[in-house]
């Protein structure tokens, strides 16, 4: 991807944000006033100077662009993503979902060995490691520091 | 004070807090040495523990993690020139050198007396400091509050010269997302969405969790993939390094002036919000080199310089909790999880909390002599097994991790939703950094924003919306201009990073 164009479409998503912000602060915090602020007074302020910030990101952009349109040396962006880690976020997600629904064991025994799979990890040992630290772990958060966690999920009345 | 401090050593005397300090300390001391993982992530690990624990304990063993964790970069930076931490890279410099001469032991042991000996030092500062610091607060106002909390964002916000701009946004964001909730003057519900969950505000501890360990764990994996691809599985042997004689009693003698100088270097700027380690051992390098007998020797394996470094390095430890304990304000991303904590366990961080809780809070502060003592003795001791634990599978530890950082977040209300926040600000957090906005302003904002804005209302509400209030108070005025002119000069260093950064593009085409 060209830089101006990272730094356009960053400036049109922050753009994007500030007017979300001015759409939630209006529709999501009542009106009123004490000693002239009100609660919406100072999300308002921030969601105008994000507005502010986005058009001053976009005229950066286009800065750049006519710039080096003139000097034919167009500069690259440096960002890219893989799809790796958006997998790995979506397995920590299916790990959170299964907990609310099936409970830490039950979440744990499945969704971490699958995702230790996927990290390539293929010793039978550091599975079994793995299996003992899940029951190490309970026994030390739930049954010693008393800290619930959610046994068997919305299944087991949690 | 005395009473306070008796009280305080009372509170260290229990084999829980003992067992405590060592366990923070092992933690930090494995998570230190082992590059691409954090001190922050053995905070993160280590904070669902401290939930079921009395507060000293719980503050001691992250404490212990951090201390340690901020020594424990220098060891594989010395011996394969990979700092294990960000603060480590200036112990490179002159770490690496030595081993190649045969003297990683020495300089294992500098660094290892560096830091512990600017620890201690950084301690009695904090102890001498910060009550008086805590007695000067407990007199500030809405208008002194909020002016303080314009400077702590201001001097956040200048850390980000390279990119001001998108430092800005960042922290705009995180005082727009510290706004949801129950409005603190009126009551009312914003940005709530009728959830009883979004009315309670979105708690810092899951936020900072995904900020900083899920969208590490993310970025982590793509160094996964590389690794995979270019089918390097092989591990350096960090123990071949580990030869040479110890460090002789000359050698700590002609290095002293340096640690002790060095240490109040970090002293200094670890009390400052916003700065952190890696500038505090880039500094004390600097100033150790310019006032050297022997500059030149300095890039080719001094002991001075690692003596310098590590110094410099471990000297915020105990200032960073300076601002954080008297003020409220944290000093760097780690003292933001550790004020986290402090909240969750019913202390109100700022100057309240040394005359309202003064036991637990001075046996915090002495702690930290207990801590640094015990790290050295550890590190004495274990230090080839830390050296071992370089080569430590990552993969596993990432499955590790994501267990604690979901027991961490869960652990704050005992509910799934603190998860799912933390899930989000974690995908946030990765998004954002990869388009170059600088995560630390979000946090702070976090933090801050709320004090931010109480206060600015509450001293609206005392002058009956006249904004002079905050410059009639000599206090409040004093940050307002600190805070500007630190702004102004973070605008003018951007301004001159662009335009050199210009010149020398065009001396590229030329």
């Amino acid at each position: 991807m060209k830089l101006y164009l990272e730094k356009l479409i960053t400036g049109v998503v922050v753009l994007s944000v500030s007017i979300l912000m001015h759409f939630l602060t209006t529709s999501q915090i009542r009106e009123a006033t004490l000693a002239g602020v009100s609660p919406r007074a100072i999300p308002y302020l921030v969601a105008k100077a994000v507005f502010v910030m986005a058009l001053i990101m976009i005229g950066q952009a286009l800065y750049l662009y006519f710039r080096e349109r003139k000097t034919a040396n167009i500069s690259r962006s440096e960002v890219s993503f893989q799809r790796f880690p958006f997998l790995l976020f979506l397995l920590m997600g299916a790990y959170a979902l299964t907990m609310v629904y099936g409970g830490y064991f039950i979440a744990s025994f499945t969704i971490l060995p699958v995702m230790m799979y996927i990290l390539k990890e293929r010793k039978a040992r550091n599975y079994l490691i793995l299996a003992g630290l899940i029951i190490f772990i309970f026994i030390i958060i739930d049954v010693l520091l008393k800290i619930r966690l959610p046994k068997l999920g919305l299944f087991g009345i949690i | 004070m005395f009473g306070n401090i008796l009280e305080g050593l009372t509170s260290l005397l229990s084999l829980e807090v003992f067992l405590m300090m060592n366990l923070g300390i092992l933690a930090g001391l494995i998570f230190g040495s082992i590059p691409g993982l954090t001190v922050l992530m053995a905070i993160v690990l280590l904070l669902p523990l401290t939930f079921g624990m009395d507060p000293v304990s719980g503050m001691v063993l992250l404490l212990g993690a951090y201390c340690a964790g901020n020594y424990a970069g220098s060891i594989t930076a010395i011996l394969i020139n990979t700092p294990g931490t960000p603060a480590a890279a200036a112990t490179t410099i002159e770490g690496y050198q030595l081993t190649k001469k045969g003297k990683a032991v020495k300089a294992l042991n500098m660094a290892l007396i560096a830091s512990v000996m600017a620890g201690l030092i950084s301690t009695v500062v904090l102890l001498v400091v910060a009550p008086f610091i805590a007695k000067l607060a407990v007199k500030f106002g809405p208008a002194e509050f909020f002016a303080l909390a314009i400077f702590g964002l201001s001097i956040i916000i200048s850390v980000c010269s390279q990119n001001l701009l998108k430092g800005v946004i960042s922290g705009l964001i995180g005082i727009f997302i510290s706004m949801v909730g129950i409005d603190p003057i009126m009551g009312t519900p914003r940005l709530a969405f009728g959830s009883f969950n979004m009315m309670s505000g979105i708690n810092l501890v899951p936020a900072l969790v995904g900020v900083f360990s899920i969208s590490e764990m993310m970025n982590i994996s793509e160094g996964f993939i590389k690794k995979w691809r270019s089918g390097n599985n092989e591990t350096i042997d960090v123990m071949e390094n580990m030869e040479g004689e110890p460090l002789t009693k000359e050698e700590f003698k002609g290095s002293l002036k340096t640690i002790i100088k060095s240490s109040f270097i970090g002293t200094f700027i670890g009390a400052v919000p916003g700065t952190g380690a890696i500038l505090s051992s880039f500094m004390s390098y600097n100033e150790a080199k310019r006032s050297s007998k022997h500059p030149e020797e300095f890039g080719k394996g001094t002991l001075e310089g690692v003596a310098a470094t590590e110094a410099g390095n471990n000297g915020i430890t105990g200032a960073t909790l300076i601002p954080m304990m008297t003020l409220g304000i944290p000093g760097d991303v780690v003292t933001a999880v550790m004020m986290g904590a402090l909240i969750m366990h019913g202390l109100p961080v700022g100057p309240t909390l040394f005359s309202e809780h003064a036991g637990v809070t001075y046996g915090i502060i002495l702690s930290l002599f207990f801590v640094n003592i015990l790290m050295f003795f550890q590190a004495k001791f274990y230090i080839k097994f830390f050296v071992k634990i370089c080569n430590i599978n990552k993969e596993f530890f990432t499955v590790l991790l994501l267990i604690f950082c979901v027991i961490g977040a869960f652990a704050v209300n005992s509910t799934m939703f603190d998860v799912f926040v933390m899930l989000i600000f974690g995908i946030t957090g990765y998004v954002l950094q990869k388009f170059g906005f600088p995560l630390i302003p979000m946090v702070l904002a976090l933090v801050l924003g709320p004090l931010a804005e109480t206060s600015l209302r509450q001293a609206l509400i005392i002058s009956k919306g006249s904004y002079m209030i905050f410059m009639m108070k000599p206090i409040s005025a004093a940050f307002l201009i600190i805070s500007a002119l630190s702004l102004g000069i973070s605008l003018y260093q951007s301004y001159k990073i662009r335009s050199n950064q210009e010149e020398s593009g065009k001396s590229a085409i030329i």
